[in-house]
C-alpha cells in the first residue's frame, strides 16, 4: 500500500533528523572517542608488550573483533604466521 | 620503448603535419577575423582609383566584438567547492580548496599585465574559441634547479622558490589565454587526445632556455623560429626547426600532470559539422558579416567623398565686368568691393542621394541584428519609449550572450581543477595564496597532503553591483514576508546561498531548540559522549594515572552567616537595554528598514508606456 503524503513527510523528517544526529556523532563525538593506535597510545611496539599491557589496553579499547586493538593483534599475528610459513 | 609512448619522429613527421592540415583553413579565417577587428580592410572597399585614398573604415567591427566581450562576465568570481564528508577535516579541506581556487584567479589577474580571462573573452567573441593554458611555471624554463636523488620535497621546494624569485612571478601556476591560432587540437572526434602549440620565438631565447639545441638551420641570433610543443595526457615534447629540445634521450618526457594543460572554450555559435571542420565549429561574431562590414564602410565613404566636395558653399561672379575680379576673400566681416554690374550668385550643390544613406542605415541594421543590437550597446531602439519596454528589449538582445556565461563558468572550473591537479601531482612543496576580493580576504598556505582528488568546483562570475544585490535581496524579503513565495524558493534565487544546505541548517537549528527532541537526543548523545570520554580518559590514564582526588573545601554562603538568600532570577541592577550601538551594522540595518517604503510599488508601473493620456 502506498504511504500517505503525511507519512512520507514524517519519514523524511525522521530520516533527516537521524542523519543530523549521525553527522553530529561522527563529526564530534567519534572524534573525541578516537584515541588512535594501541602502539602509539602505550608507547611500545606490539612485540614488546607484556600481558599487563594487553590487559590495560583491552580495558581501554573494549572487547570485540572490531576494535583497533583486535585488528592490530590479528594483523601482527597473521604476519608472524606468514613469516614462519616462509621460513619452513 | 614504453607502450603508447610516441617517438619524437612520429610526433613531428606524422601527427603534426596531419593536424596542421586540419587546422590550416581555420587559421586563415582567424587571420580574417583579426583583420576586420583591426579595421584593416580599406582596400576591399573598392572605390574608384582617384578616391581610393579617401576610403573611411567605420569602427563597427570593433564595436560588435567589444560589446560581446563586455557582456561576458569575468569579474567578481565566486567559487563553490563540494564538501566530501561531514567531518571537520572535510570542512577544512573544502574551505582550503575554495581559497586556493579563488586565490589562483585573483593572483593571476593581479600578476598579469592583462587578465587572462579578458584576453580569453576577446578570443571567444572574435574567433569563437578561447584557449587557456595552465602550467607549472618551472616547466616554461628548462634550466630549473635539479632535484637531488635523496632530496626531500621541502628542501627542493625551497630551492625552486629561490630560483623563481629571480625568474618569474610569485605564484608557481601560470594561467595564460593562448591565441587559438597558435593551438592545434587533435583533429578527430571522440575526446581530445593531444594538442600542439606553435609559438614563434627568437633564436636567442631558445638557446638560453635549451643550451643543447644545435640550431640546425644556423639561424642568426635574432632569427625567428616556430617552437612546436606537443602535449598529451602523459607525455610532452618540444621542437625547434624539427629538433627535439628537451634534454632527455628521444626528447619525449612524461610530464606527470595527468591531463592536457589546455582548456578549450567554444562559443557555441558554430556547428559540429559532418566532417568535423574546424572552420564551421569555431565561429566568432564577425565571421558571417565580413561583406556587410565592407558595404557599410563603402556607403559611408561615398557619402563622405561627395559631401566633402559639394558641401562647401561656392559662388559664381556674373556680369560683364566679372573677369575684372582678382580675389574674393571669404574671411568673416571682410567687405569685398565688386566691379560695376557684377553680382555674386550662390550655387547649390548636389548632396549624396538619399538612397545611399538609406542603404547605409539598412546595412547597419543588418549588422546590429546579427551581432549586437543597439540596445545592448546602450543606444535607443526605434519605437521604444517606456523604461519597462526598454529593459525587456535589452534582456532579449543580451540573451545571445547568455551561453558565454555558462561557457566561461564551466571553462574556468576546468582550468582551476587542472591547477589543483598540477599542485597535487607536479609542484614540489606547499604554496601560499592570498587574495582580497569584495567577498573574501585571506592569506593562507595550501597543504598538498590535505588536497584529495577528485577536484571539483563551481565558478560563478557575479557581475551585479552592490546596489543591484541589495535591491534583489530586498525584493525577495518582501515577497517572502507577503506570503507570495516560500523561503525555499527565495533562497534558490540567491546565487550565494545553497537552498538545500540552508534548509538543513535551519532544520538542525530547530532540532537544537526543540526541548522535547533535545532532551531525547541529548540523552542518546550524552550516552555516546560518556562512552567516548570514558574511553579517552582510560586512554589518558594508561601512561599518566590521575592524581588522588581531594574533596573541595565547603563554600561559605550568606545563609551560613545568618543573611537571607538572594532570590533566584532577580538581578541586583536593572538589565542593560538591548539597543544597537550607533554606527554599528545592526543600527544601519534598522535605519534602512525604517527608510524602506512600507507600501509595495504599483506592479503595473512603467508597463503602460506613457503617452496614452486622453
Amino acid at each position: 500500500m502506498n504511504k500517505s503524503t503525511f507519512a512520507t513527510t514524517v519519514d523524511d523528517i525522521i530520516k533527516m533528523k537521524m542523519e543530523v544526529v549521525d553527522e553530529y556523532i561522527s563529526g564530534i563525538v567519534d572524534e573525541i572517542g578516537d584515541i588512535g593506535s594501541p602502539e602509539k597510545l602505550i608507547g611500545k611496539k606490539y612485540e614488546t608488550w607484556t600481558p599487563e599491557d594487553l590487559q590495560r589496553l583491552a580495558g581501554v579499547y573494549g572487547e570485540g573483533d572490531d576494535t583497533p586493538l583486535a585488528k592490530l593483534i590479528f594483523n601482527k599475528e597473521y604476519e608472524k604466521v606468514k613469516t614462519l610459513e616462509a621460513e619452513a | 620503448m614504453e607502450k603508447g609512448k610516441p617517438t619524437s619522429k612520429e610526433i613531428y613527421e606524422e601527427l603534426y603535419p596531419k593536424s596542421l592540415e586540419y587546422y590550416q583553413d581555420i587559421k586563415k579565417t582567424f587571420k580574417d577575423d583579426e583583420r576586420y577587428y583591426e579595421l584593416d580592410f580599406a582596400d576591399l572597399i573598392s572605390l574608384p582609383t582617384e578616391f581610393r585614398n579617401e576610403a573611411v573604415v567605420l569602427p563597427t567591427a570593433r564595436d560588435m566584438v567589444d560589446t560581446f566581450v563586455d557582456h561576458i562576465d569575468i569579474s567578481n568570481a565566486r567559487v563553490y567547492v563540494n564538501k566530501k564528508g561531514s567531518s571537520n577535516i572535510s570542512t577544512e579541506e573544502t574551505e582550503m580548496m575554495r581559497k586556493f581556487y579563488l586565490g589562483l584567479i585573483h593572483r593571476n589577474n593581479v600578476e598579469a599585465d592583462i587578465s587572462p580571462w579578458r584576453v580569453g573573452a576577446k578570443h571567444y567573441a572574435l574567433h569563437g574559441l578561447a584557449v587557456f593554458e595552465d602550467l607549472w611555471d618551472a616547466d616554461q624554463w628548462i634550466s630549473k634547479p635539479d632535484r637531488g636523488v635523496d632530496e626531500d620535497e621541502n628542501s627542493y621546494a625551497e630551492k625552486v622558490d629561490k630560483w623563481r624569485a629571480n625568474q618569474y612571478d610569485s605564484l608557481p601556476i601560470v594561467i595564460h589565454a593562448v591565441n587559438p591560432a597558435n593551438v592545434i587540437p587533435d583533429p578527430y572526434y571522440g575526446g581530445r587526445s593531444f594538442v600542439f602549440k606553435v609559438q614563434p620565438k627568437v633564436c636567442m631565447d631558445i638557446q638560453r632556455k635549451y643550451p643543447k639545441w644545435t640550431n640546425p638551420k644556423q639561424r642568426k641570433i635574432s632569427g625567428e623560429v616556430d617552437v612546436v610543443s606537443y602535449w598529451d595526457k602523459i607525455y610532452r615534447c618540444e621542437f625547434a626547426d624539427g629538433e627535439p629540445l628537451l634534454p632527455v634521450p628521444g626528447g619525449v618526457v612524461e610530464h606527470k600532470y595527468g591531463f592536457i594543460p589546455y582548456v578549450f572554450i567554444d562559443s557555441g555559435m558554430g556547428n559540429m559539422s559532418v566532417d568535423n571542420e574546424a572552420k564551421m565549429r569555431y565561429v566568432g561574431t564577425l565571421r558571417y558579416i565580413f561583406d556587410l562590414l565592407v558595404s557599410e564602410s563603402r556607403s559611408y565613404s561615398i557619402s563622405d567623398i561627395i559631401l566633402k566636395r559639394a558641401a562647401w558653399p561656392w559662388m559664381t561672379a556674373e556680369g560683364k565686368n566679372a573677369s575684372q575680379i582678382t580675389t574674393i576673400s571669404q574671411e568673416y566681416g571682410k567687405v569685398n568691393p565688386l566691379p560695376d554690374d557684377v553680382k555674386l550668385v550662390e550655387q547649390v550643390s548636389k548632396v549624396p542621394p538619399d538612397a545611399l544613406n538609406q542603404h547605409m542605415y539598412r546595412t547597419s541594421d543588418y549588422i546590429s541584428a546579427h551581432s549586437a543590437p543597439r540596445s545592448v550597446r546602450g543606444l535607443g531602439e526605434t519605437g521604444v519609449r517606456s523604461g519597462a519596454d526598454r529593459r525587456l528589449m535589452i534582456a532579449e538582445a543580451a540573451s545571445r550572450y547568455r551561453y558565454s556565461e555558462d561557457a566561461f563558468r564551466n571553462g574556468s572550473a576546468k582550468v582551476l581543477t587542472n591547477c589543483a591537479r598540477l599542485m597535487k601531482n607536479v609542484i614540489p612543496g606547499d604554496i601560499r595564496v592570498w587574495a582580497k576580493t569584495p567577498t573574501d580576504e585571506f592569506d593562507m598556505e595550501i597543504k598538498k597532503d590535505k588536497m584529495k582528488e577528485p577536484f571539483t568546483c563551481y565558478v560563478e562570475f557575479a557581475p551585479i553591483s552592490e546596489e543591484d544585490e541589495y535591491r534583489r535581496h530586498d525584493d525577495l524579503e518582501r515577497l517572502v514576508a507577503g506570503g507570495i513565495v516560500t523561503r525555499q524558493w527565495a533562497r534558490t534565487q540567491m546565487s550565494n546561498v545553497d537552498p538545500i544546505k540552508m534548509e538543513r541548517e535551519e532544520e538542525k537549528e530547530r532540532i537544537k531548540n526543540d526541548p522535547a527532541i533535545q532532551s531525547a537526543i541529548s540523552q542518546y548523545i550524552s550516552g555516546k559522549m560518556a562512552e567516548a570520554l570514558a574511553k579517552r580518559s582510560a586512554a589518558e590514564s594508561i601512561n599518566n594515572p590521575p592524581p588522588p582526588i581531594t574533596p573541595p573545601p565547603p563554600q561559605v554562603t550568606g545563609e551560613m552567616l545568618g543573611q537571607p538568600p538572594v532570590e533566584a532570577g532577580r538581578g541586583l541592577v536593572p538589565p542593560i537595554p538591548n539597543v544597537a550601538p550607533l554606527g554599528s551594522a545592526q543600527n544601519l540595518q534598522n535605519n534602512l528598514a525604517q527608510n524602506r517604503s512600507q507600501i509595495s510599488p504599483n506592479p503595473t508601473q512603467g508597463i503602460g508606456g506613457g503617452g496614452n493620456r486622453q
